[in-house]
Formats: C-alpha cells, structure tokens, sequence
C-alpha cells in the first residue's frame, strides 16, 4: 500500500476504530467509487456490514476478496477478523493457508491457523499446523500441541482405522520430549501418561511418572494414578502400598475402598495373603476411628463390603481362613450404627440389592429383632431409622410383593398424626409408597393422596426440588398438566438442564396437544445445542493456549455428545409433529402454519445426524430414557424417512386443500428441506435397505418417499400454473424444483442396479413428468397473446431455465444407466428379474408382478427418453 | 464417605440434584467450561459411594503480587448430604490448592442475608474483610461480604485485615 491509498484509507479506519460502522460505510462507498479494486477498502466495508448485522451482504463482498492469490497483511488481518466475526472458519483456514506462504515470522497467523482446526475439529491439519509451528518458531509447545493432537486423532477420528502406527509416532515423540526436558509441567506429564496408557503401556507410564515425580503438586493424586497404573499392570504388592497411603490420609474416600477391594477378588489374580494383608489393613483403620465421636462411616463400609466381596466373588472359605464376621452382622452393625441418617439408605443400597435372597431375608428378620436391642433415640431418629429400614426394603425388592394395602399402611405408619409436623423426606417417601400403591391397584385415590402429602411438604419446604419432581410426576400421572407445568417452570430450568429435565415435560406437551409451548421448549434447547457446540470448542481452544492437557480429551467427547444431544432433540420434536398428523387435516394445518412455518428453528431440522446419535450418547439421567435410546437405534432409520415423509405429504396436502398459493413462499424453505433430505435419504439409505426391510415387513419408506417425492411435485405443477406471474411463489418453486431434481439426479447416478426395483422406475416416471411438464408450459406459452418481450420477463422462464439445466445433467446419467441396462438380455426381462436382489422381489409380490409385466416397457421409456435428449427437443 | 476428584464435563449431566437447589446457580456452559480449561485444580467434585454428585466446589487463582489469591466461585451441597461436614472438606481443598500455588490468601463472596452460610465460613476461619454494596442483582440489589482467610504465605496477616469502610462492585478488583 503506497502513502497516497494509505492517507486516503484513513478516515475509514478511524471511523471502524470509534465503531461509527454507518460513516464507514459511506467513506468506503466513496472510495470503491473512485478505485473499485481496493481490496482493503472492500473489506472494511464487509467489516462495518457485518458490525451493522448486515451478515449476508458482508459476507458477499467478501467472498470475491477472498479468492485473491495474495492479500497485504493489513488486509489479511481485517479479512481474518471478519470471517472468525461470521464464524467461517472453512474460509478463513483457507486465506491463513493460501496467504502464509507469503508471510513470515507471524506467529500469531499460524496460532490462529491451529485454533481455526481447532474449531473445525480436523485433527490431521491440526497436528501437521503444530509440527510446522515447532519447526518454524522452535518452541516446544508446539512440539507438544502435536503430541496432543495425535492422541486425539487416535481417540476420535472415525475415519483412521488403524491407530498403532500414530500411537507408537506418538510414543517416540514422547520420548524426545523427555530426552530434551520438555516435560515441565503436571499438565505436559499428564498427557505424556494418557499416551502410554492408549498404548497399553501401564508400567513405561509410572516410571515416567516416578521420574518427573517432582512435577505433581499434589501427592494423592500422584499416588491414586500410580495405584491404577500398577493395577493394569497387576502389580499389586506396589498397587496395595499407594492405595494404603491413600486411605491413611483419606479414611472416609468410599472410591478408593471400592476400588481396593474389588481388585483383590479379581478372578485372574486372587492371592489369599493379599486377602488376608488387606482385611487387617480395613480392621486397623476401622479400630483406629472407632473411639471418635463422630464415627467415619467410611472404613466400616469397608469392612462390609469386603466380606459382600468375599461371598460374591464365591471366595466362601475365605470367610473361615480369616475368621471373618458374618455379612448380616456387619450389616445390622451399620445399620445400628446409622440408620437414622439418610444416607444409611443409599451405602447399603450398593450391596443389599446383590445378595442372595436367603441372605437379604435373613438380614430384614435380624434387623427386625435387633430393633429393641439398637440405641434409644430420640422419636424424631427412631422414626428416621424406620424410614431408613423402609427405604432399604424398598431399595432391595422386597416391598414388590407387598399389597397395596400394606403399602398405603405402611405409608401411614411413616407420618404422624398431624401432617404439618411430618418432616419432609418421609412425607416425600410416603407419597413413594401411595404411587407404588397407584400402580399396583389402578387406584386414582392413593395418588390424590401422595399429591396432599407432597404439597403438604412443599407448603413447609417451597424450595425443594425433589418434591416438586415428585409431585410433578404425580400430577401427569392424574393429567393435572397446567400445575405440572407450572411445577416445571418454577424449578428454572435452564442450560444443560435442558436436556436432563425437560422429559419431565416434553411427552405432557404432546399429550395435551399444546404444540405451541413444545415449540417454544425447543426453541430454548435448540439455541442451547447450537451455541453449546461453539463454546466448548473456544474452551478447547483455551486449554490447548493453557496447557490444560488432561481436558482437551474429555471436552472434546463432551462436545460429540452434545451434538448427539441436539440430534436427538431434533429427533423428539419430529416425534411430536408426527403424532399430530393423526389429528384431523384441518388442526394439523393450522399447527403447521402457526408453528413450523413461522418458527425460524424449524430450519436448522435440516440435520441428519439422527443414525449418530446412539453411537455418542450416553444417557445423563434416567435408565428408562435409556431403552428408549436403544429402541430409537433400532428405529431410528426408519423413524427418519417416515418423519419426513408426512411432513412432505402435509405440506402438499396443506396447499392443495387450502388453495392458498400465497403460502408457498413461506413454504418455500420446508419444501426444499423436505425434498432435499429426501434426496440425501435416498443417497445414503439404499445400504439400509435390507435393514429396513428386515425390520418393517409391512412398511415400504421408499414407496411412500416416492409418493411424496410425486405429490411434491404435482403441488408445484399446480402451484405454478395458477402463479405462474407471482415472483414470489414462482421463486419458491424454483428452489423447491431445484432441489426434487438433485435428488432424483443423485438418485439415478447412484443406485446400484442390483437395487433397482419398482420404485427406482417410480423415479424415472418422474422424470417423465418433468418433461411432460415442461412441454406444458411451452405450449401455454406459445398459444398465449403475450409479447416476445413480456414473454420474457415471465419470472416462470427462470423456473423452465432451471429445469432445463438440472435435465441435461440428468442426461448423462440416464445415458449411463442405459448403457448398463442394454448389456442385459432386454428380450428376455424375466432373466432381467432374475438378477434382481432377493429382498426387492420380497417386498410385495403385487409390485413384483407389475415390475415383471412393465420392464420391457419402461426399458422402451428408458430409449424414447435418450432419443428425445439426442434431438434437442427440449428447451 | 466421600471421595473428592476432579470435576468433569459429564458431571453436568448429573449434577440436578445439588443444582435444582434455588440458592445453587445453574451458569452458561461456557462458564464452567472456562473454569475447567484454566483451573481444572480448583474445580473439585464430591461423589458418593453410588456415584451421585454430593456438592463441588468451583474456584481460581488471580490477582498479582500480595493480590495473588485462591477465589472460591461456587460452593454448593447437595440436600441429601448436607450436615456431614462435606462444605469445609470442599473447602479444605481449596485452601491446599491455593497453598501450593503459594496464594497470599483466599477470598469469597456471600450474600449478607445467607447467615448460614457465612457462620459455616466464620467457623473455618474466615473473616469479613468488606462489604461489597449491592454486589447481588435482583429486586432489590442485596450488598455482598467479602470474606477472606489468609495463606501461610502472607505471615502478617495483612490480606485480612478489614476495610473500615464499604466498596462498589466496580472497586473490587
């Protein structure tokens, strides 16, 4: 840039320093006016556009500066901010690639290089960015960013299949770092153990770890990482002595109990001195807290669970070689000790629920006959205790078999005469019991009951959520839906919440066809979803410029799991718009124009990540929200084409029925979505074909996806005959054309002819239809009294245009196709049958006749069709 | 019997029954991501021995020469557990942390009217350094205290001797 363009660019960039966008833009529309090639002039320009919400338009004039082989780094760097400002992170990797070439020594482009795939997830370039940044700036940070992103290839690239070779790349680099000391920090050494651990190499990690030891600020976890390495290694004499000293220090820590003791009933490595060491291990540490006031509950807990153990593991003979207690004295010994704390309750719940049954009874009678052997409380922990031995019934099964008149007795037994003074966790238990109760008898007056007891609790504790979700549950239950969704909005539920919560009410929104609040909820997770992705990605970016190792891995599955989210939110809302089609036409119709259409959300449905979403996700709450992720997998596939389907088909109903033409542009976006998505199902579905079949004997998706495919289309004819001058509508069948023939193009280049069946024939009629109507509007034209020139102006021209061009790629591969068809025995269609697979033939015997009886004829369509292409006839 | 580890991101997914509580907020995920990818140290999580969230702790280390201090952002426990002490364990860790990280003291804010709470931080050693003028926004704004515990490192206790006088949101640095 020379003196003269740079005084001249100055008042332009004084105005987008004082954010006065406006005045920069009239500055910059001055300038381009005097020299229109000024590319820095157009990207301040973009830049104030863009600052004004002006994206598109920013976005536009952008793009051609872009595509410049070489940009000054004034320029560059105004360009970079913009596209990071419209989150183009595609474009801008490519400018950063394009325009480094050319710049040297800037460090700060190549970090922001590296962060771009960051952002984009690409592993692969962002390893190769890295290894260039260490080599051109020799900072060994970038050297380790390398070493990260190999790991991270390894862990989540679908696409690498085999990841011994990187892992191994991996290990060498590591051991580089180490021979050169550029293991400096906990967080460097963390990853160099994660590395070693993917590669399965337990006992190379502790002794990296014993080596940089000096690195770890904090013993425990030191010795908590070293007891698990040498546990893979199953080196226990080393693994005992770190868990020993972790317990020392942390007496109450209930997972490293767990896990000690879990690992000397090990199948593969049961030793019986080991047994023994750790059993006097627990007794120590249970003798040394016992005089205390306040009694750990921790190194009893430990005590029980080793002797649960011993019996689970079917180590009986253990119990007499160490002259172990009995698990049902130990068990009413905790009991005694603190049943009359809440968590009494939810420590024995691990292991009562696995005990044999003989045990568990006996247990129950023990306890039941130890009651007036136990410390006198006082009234209000007696009756705490009883809740507890309540609780743990409940907990352990036994309560299945009791009758609903026990249950409603027992549920009486937990409250006093005046409710007022019931505390609020047995009031919240004895509405438990009165459910039960509901479901054993289909008796509405028990949940009535637990609905009282609740609200009598939440009158005294208005802020607890526990209750409010029980009695929101009881509420469905009883169809009370208005208070239960006032229940659900005062819990504010928000964030991540969305997603962990709002099954509380998302079935009640359909249930009572109240669409309009469902859309509304999946507006507020939509957006959620959306944006979550982006932030956790800044955040993985933030780690990798800290240095936080250890959770670039864990952020980075978090990140798939909430895409997974979002693909199952979409899944639900489709969910709910397909339960509504069983409504009559005219309710889903206003549901459809009311809601869908004016929601901008609805667009971002557009997403077919839905077959992903059990291959991520883990279900964060509720087990039966889990079967019914399983039974969606088996689904799923399915569920998808039908979902889109009858959204097509109501669409076009919507307009047929209503004759509202005005509609279609508004229609517009849900029709090209609908057939677009089709065309990506075609696409990408035949493989699942058998699938589908095998499943859903009576169900043909690809029947109904062409009966839609056909009715779109048909809707559009008679849209444009009506509308043929109206731009808008015209506009809205252009793109919505545009897309229909993208799939049936795809379609026709991609099956396969050992797929090809009645439907695939469906299709080619299609194209007939095109051409039929094509001819159509020609004709119309021709016997019209417009003008040449108004002729002309007729926006369907463009409509016909677009066609035109979308048929002449149709061309080939209908070309190609025939090709393949005419090295078939074509006189003989029954050997052409023949080759056809087994599952299609299956599919419906009447189709299959009909198939037989019009091959012929449809391979004489397939021959007109190719004449009528040679000679030109169309357009 | 709780064990103290690391909070992670999948702790969000299960975190309902500490969160639900009214006094607990429930932030923007990017919130609890920046403390994950700065101060993962600080940012600690109670489990039970059946896995459940029983509280956590969320906090930093900022500010520069005597100002570098350990800052406790979220303290919460779950209703389940409360009354076993687990609050001052959570606290405990945070202190260790801001010991190695060699911090001059450790600082927190609470609202004036939670009482509870600032007994339980007076009873671990925490005193009311100043009072922060409608620190809490709401309808109305309600003043803040804030509390501080000096580090081994600050040997003349200098970071906690109280401010006579009140301060705006906008003076706390």
């Amino acid at each position: 840039m020379n003196a003269v363009t740079a005084r001249r660019l100055q008042p332009l960039y004084s105005a987008c320093e004082s954010r006065n966008y406006k005045q920069a833009l009239a500055i910059a529309d001055r300038l381009l006016k005097k020299d229109s090639g000024l590319a820095c002039v157009k990207v301040l320009k973009a830049l104030s556009l863009v600052a004004l919400g002006k994206e598109k338009e920013g976005w536009s004039l952008l793009e051609p500066v872009i595509e410049q082989p070489m940009l000054d780094l004034t320029t560059l760097r105004t360009v970079l901010h913009v596209l990071n400002e419209l989150k183009k992170y595609r474009a801008l990797a490519g400018v950063l690639q394009k325009n480094l070439v050319y710049v040297t020594g800037a460090e700060e482009l190549w970090t922001l290089l590296f962060t771009t795939y960051v952002r984009l997830e690409d592993f692969l370039l962002q390893k190769q960015t890295a290894i260039k940044m260490f080599k051109l700036f020799n900072n060994e940070n970038y050297y380790i960013w390398a070493v990260q992103c190999l790991l991270l290839q390894c862990k989540f690239d679908e696409k690498l299949e085999d990841t011994t070779i990187h892992l191994s790349l991996a290990e060498r680099m590591l051991e580089k770092a180490e021979h050169n000391g550029w293991i400096k920090s906990e967080d460097v050494l963390d990853l160099a153990l994660e590395a070693f651990i993917l590669i399965n190499k337990p006992l190379s990690a502790a002794a990296l770890l014993e080596r940089n030891s000096h690195l770890f600020s904090d013993d425990v976890r030191k010795w908590r990482i070293l007891a698990r390495l040498n546990a893979d290694a199953q080196c226990w004499e080393v693994h005992d002595n770190y868990q020993q000293k972790i317990l020392s220090k942390f007496p109450d820590d209930c997972v490293s109990y767990l896990e000690y003791i879990r690992s000397v009933f090990r199948g593969d490595c049961f030793n019986v001195d080991r047994c023994r060491d750790v059993w006097q291990f627990l007794s120590v540490t249970t003798a040394q807290y016992e005089g205390e006031k306040s009694m750990l509950r921790g190194p009893r807990f430990a005590r029980l669970f080793f002797v649960f153990s011993c019996l689970d593991s079917g180590y009986n003979e253990l119990s007499e070689v160490l002259d172990l207690p009995s698990l049902e004295f130990l068990l009413v010994d905790y009991f005694a000790k603190f049943g009359d704390k809440l968590v009494c309750s939810t420590d024995l719940g691990i292991i009562l629920p696995s005990i044999c049954p003989s045990l568990l009874l006996s247990f129950f009678d023990s306890l039941q006959s130890a009651y007036d052997n136990f410390d006198k409380l006082d009234s209000s922990s007696n009756l705490a205790r009883h809740a507890s031995f309540q609780r743990l019934k409940r907990r352990s099964g036994l309560m299945d078999a009791e009758t609903c008149e026990s249950l409603v007795a027992l549920s009486e037994s937990l409250l006093t005469s005046n409710l007022t003074h019931a505390r609020d966790d047995l009031l919240g238990f004895s509405a438990e019991l009165l459910l039960s109760a509901f479901l054993k008898s289909g008796c509405v007056k028990h949940l009535h009951h637990a609905a009282l007891l609740l609200r009598c609790a939440l009158n005294k504790s208005p802020y607890d959520a526990r209750l409010k979700v029980r009695l929101l549950l009881v509420y469905n239950q009883l169809g009370m839906f208005a208070s239960a969704f006032s229940l659900f909005s005062s819990l504010d539920v928000k964030q991540i919440q969305v997603e962990t919560l709002s099954y509380l009410v998302d079935d009640i929104h359909v249930a009572c066809g109240d669409l309009e609040r469902r859309m509304h909820h999946f507006g507020l997770c939509s957006s959620f979803y959306c944006s979550a992705g982006g932030e956790i990605a800044e955040a993985v970016v933030k780690a990798f410029r800290f240095g936080t190792f250890s959770k670039i891995s864990e952020l980075t599955a978090f990140k798939q799991k909430i895409n997974a989210s979002l693909a199952k939110l979409f899944y639900s809302v489709e969910l709910a718009f397909s339960k509504c089609f069983g409504a009559t036409h005219k309710q889903a119709f206003s549901y459809l124009s009311a809601i869908i259409v004016l929601n901008p959300c609805f667009e971002s449905l557009q997403d077919n990540r839905d077959f992903e979403i059990l291959k991520h996700h883990s279900d964060p709450e509720a087990q039966s929200l889990k079967q019914q992720h399983t039974e969606r997998a088996k689904h799923c596939r399915a569920h998808w084409i039908q979902h889109r389907i009858l959204l097509a088909q109501l669409l076009c109903c919507s307009f047929f029925y209503e004759k509202k033409p005005e509609l279609l542009s508004s229609y517009k976006n849900h029709l090209s979505f609908c057939t677009s998505t089709f065309g990506s199902a075609v696409l990408g579905e035949f493989d699942g074909y058998s699938f589908l079949y095998s499943h859903f004997k009576d169900y043909k998706p690809f029947g109904l996806l062409y009966e839609s495919l056909l009715l779109c289309a048909s809707a559009f004819f008679s849209a444009v005959q009506v509308e043929h001058q109206n731009a808008q509508a015209v506009s809205a069948v252009k793109s919505a054309l545009t897309a229909l023939l993208r799939s049936t193009k795809g379609c026709l280049g991609s099956v396969p002819f050992s797929s090809v069946d009645a439907h695939f024939f469906r299709v080619l009629n299609f194209v007939f239809e095109m051409f039929a109507f094509q001819s159509l509007v020609l004709q119309s034209f021709t016997r019209s009294k417009l003008t040449r020139k108004q002729k002309k102006e007729l926006p369907i021209l463009s409509v016909l245009q677009a066609v035109a061009d979308h048929l002449r790629d149709l061309r080939e591969c209908l070309e190609a196709f025939i090709q393949r068809i005419s090295a078939l025995p074509i006189n003989n269609h029954k050997a052409v049958y023949d080759l056809l697979p087994e599952e299609s033939r299956l599919f419906s015997t009447q189709l299959a006749d009909d198939l037989k009886q019009n091959f012929t004829f449809y391979i004489k369509l397939l021959y007109d069709v190719k004449k009528n292409l040679e000679s030109k006839q169309f357009l | 019997m709780t064990t103290l580890r690391p909070f992670t991101c999948d702790d969000m997914y299960k975190f309902n029954n500490v969160n639900l509580d009214p006094l607990t907020e429930t932030y923007g995920l990017s919130f609890y991501m920046r403390y994950l990818a700065h101060w993962p140290e600080y940012f600690q999580v109670a489990e039970s021995p059946s896995g459940e969230i029983m509280g956590y702790i969320m906090g930093k280390a900022e500010g520069i020469g005597e100002n570098w201090h350990g800052h406790v952002t979220a303290l919460t426990v779950s209703p389940d557990f409360r009354r076993l002490g687990l609050a001052a364990t959570l606290m405990n860790f945070l202190e260790d942390v801001s010991e190695k990280k060699r911090a001059y003291f450790v600082d927190l804010f609470v609202r004036v009217s939670n009482k509870v709470a600032i007994n339980m931080y007076t009873n671990l050693g925490y005193i009311v350094y100043r009072t922060v003028l409608e620190y809490y926004s709401g309808d109305p704004d309600e003043d803040a205290y804030d509390m501080r515990k000096a580090c081994s490192r600050d040997v003349n206790q200098k970071s906690v001797i109280p401010l006579t006088h009140p301060v705006r949101p906008e003076d706390v640095d």
